[in-house]
């Protein structure tokens, strides 16, 4: 895992296409702004892995 | 004689054969199978509401797919603009919508929180992940539903009927 550390308002660039800001850190949280190209999907982690695993009991793995 | 079919693949399933432009492109994948991209839609057992999602990139992978508006008339998941978008489609009407099932222990529950809209013409599909909560993941069939025999094989035993 690559691991930065930015301020708030500070920004990373993924690939050519995807900014992803910290737009305020505190209270063991963080605001993250994401701009990318609609065609990317971008879901919270726990909602991702739900759907993951519920395709691999579909697929009798 | 027949002629040879485009893309022949020796799947678990059996001998799949289809025209290159039969293909089903899921570019992005499947979440938890991001390199199955390319796919075949084929009968189950000759009769609906089931068929076989089938991978052409994985000889072991294959889903059973269904209609969920035939069993859950009122399901109407949110799909927005993007999605219709990935899949090269202007309108929802351009677009068709299934639901993964899952068998497992002979029960059956169909997949309604995380739907695949599929556009048959433009051969593309993607699996949009709805807001949680909007619907089910594990969503039991409807009391007196009728599936087609055999089904409590699921997709890790059957075969595809030829």
């Amino acid at each position: 895992m690559l691991v930065l550390t930015r301020k708030n308002g500070e920004s990373l660039r993924i690939g050519a296409e995807v900014r992803l800001t910290v737009l305020s850190a505190g209270g063991g949280q963080v605001r993250i702004g994401i701009e990318a190209p609609r065609s990317l999907a971008i879901h919270r982690e726990e909602v991702f892995e739900r759907i993951e695993e519920a395709n691999r009991e579909a697929a009798g793995a | 004689m027949s002629e040879a079919k485009d893309v022949v693949v020796e799947h678990r399933l059996g001998r799949i054969e289809v025209e290159e432009a039969d293909v089903l492109h899921f570019e992005s994948g499947l979440p938890g199978f991001p390199r199955a991209c390319r796919f075949a839609v084929l009968p189950y057992d000759g009769l609906g509401p089931l068929f076989w999602l089938v991978c052409l990139d994985d000889a072991q992978l294959a889903f059973v797919v269904v209609d969920p508006r035939l069993l859950f008339p009122d399901y109407s998941p949110q799909i927005e603009a993007h999605h219709l978008h990935e899949v090269a489609a202007e309108t929802l009407g351009q677009a068709e919508i299934l639901a993964m099932a899952t068998i497992r222990d002979k029960e059956v529950t169909v997949n309604l929180a995380a739907p695949l809209l599929m556009n048959l013409e433009a051969r593309r599909g993607v699996q949009v992940i709805l807001e949680p909560g909007e619907y089910p993941l594990r969503q039991p069939l409807p009391e007196a539903t009728k599936m087609p025999a055999g089904v409590e094989q699921g997709p890790v035993e059957a075969k595809i009927q030829p």
